[in-house]
């Protein structure tokens, strides 16, 4: 799913997707050209909160299927 | 208790039936929605004594220099992790209930002692109806048969939700 973020440079909108920007992946900005992308140093946190979505996800799932909501 | 007692007893309010599987739903709702909030304040916020802040994550900005001598700005600025995690798909999207009902009473509703205003309304009662299969000649005599079709949806992110991401996404700063 994209996303948008407001580029501090130039305030236009940049789309992203945030599975890749977590992987690593980078994006520009289509009005100032500039190139975002997560830092090193952040990327174990936010994969850390994905894996956990998508376990919260899987659990909802299997919960529906097994009718427990 | 006469036979047709015990069979109004085994009946439900119509508008009971009816919304039986809205409350269901809204539980199921409720339930993923709570888990979702303890997952949001575990994972995106963190706890110092009776406050919450937001766990930030950084983004590295390179800017392009035109001239070739001079090396690319690189800058860095932080979000919150909660505007980049996609939280408002874990719910029920729709529901589609389909069955059919059976009116088996149709009574004057009891009124309070009390109530004046003189007005004497009907209850009606009913029950998910049998396969037709199972339709005994003496039940058909008594029941009138109604299709029902529900169909619900839900609303987009609550607005106060929406108003803390924007006012986050907002507030991006640059930091070096």
């Amino acid at each position: 799913m994209n996303q948008t973020l407001q580029c501090p440079q130039c305030k236009s909108e940049i789309t992203f997707n945030a599975q890749a920007l977590i992987a690593g992946a980078t994006f520009t900005c289509t009005t100032c050209e500039c190139q975002i992308r997560m830092s090193p140093s952040s990327m174990n946190q936010a994969k850390k909160c994905t894996i956990s979505l998508l376990n919260l996800r899987k659990k909802s799932l299997k919960n529906k299927r097994y009718g427990k909501f | 208790m006469s036979d047709q007692e015990q069979y109004n007893h085994k009946a439900a309010l119509i508008e009971d039936l009816l919304a039986a599987p809205f409350i269901a739903a809204a539980n199921a709702n409720s339930k993923m929605a709570q888990e979702q909030v303890r997952f949001l304040m575990e994972t995106c916020f963190d706890t110092k004594e009776d406050s919450f802040s937001p766990k930030m994550i950084s983004l590295t900005i390179r800017k392009n220099n035109q001239s070739e001598t001079q090396p690319d700005e690189l800058l860095t600025f932080e979000l919150p992790l909660i505007t980049i995690i996609p939280f408002n798909s874990l719910c029920v999207k729709e529901i589609n209930v389909k069955f059919d009902m059976e009116i088996v009473s149709l009574a004057p509703k009891h009124v309070a002692e009390n109530d004046e205003t003189g007005k004497k309304n009907m209850e009606m009662r009913g029950s998910v109806a049998a396969s037709k299969s199972d339709d005994s000649p003496t039940q058909k005599r008594h029941q009138s048969k109604m299709h029902v079709e529900i169909t619900g949806g839900t609303i987009p992110l609550p607005v106060g939700l929406t108003t803390i991401l924007k006012f986050y996404s907002n507030n991006i700063q640059l930091k070096s």
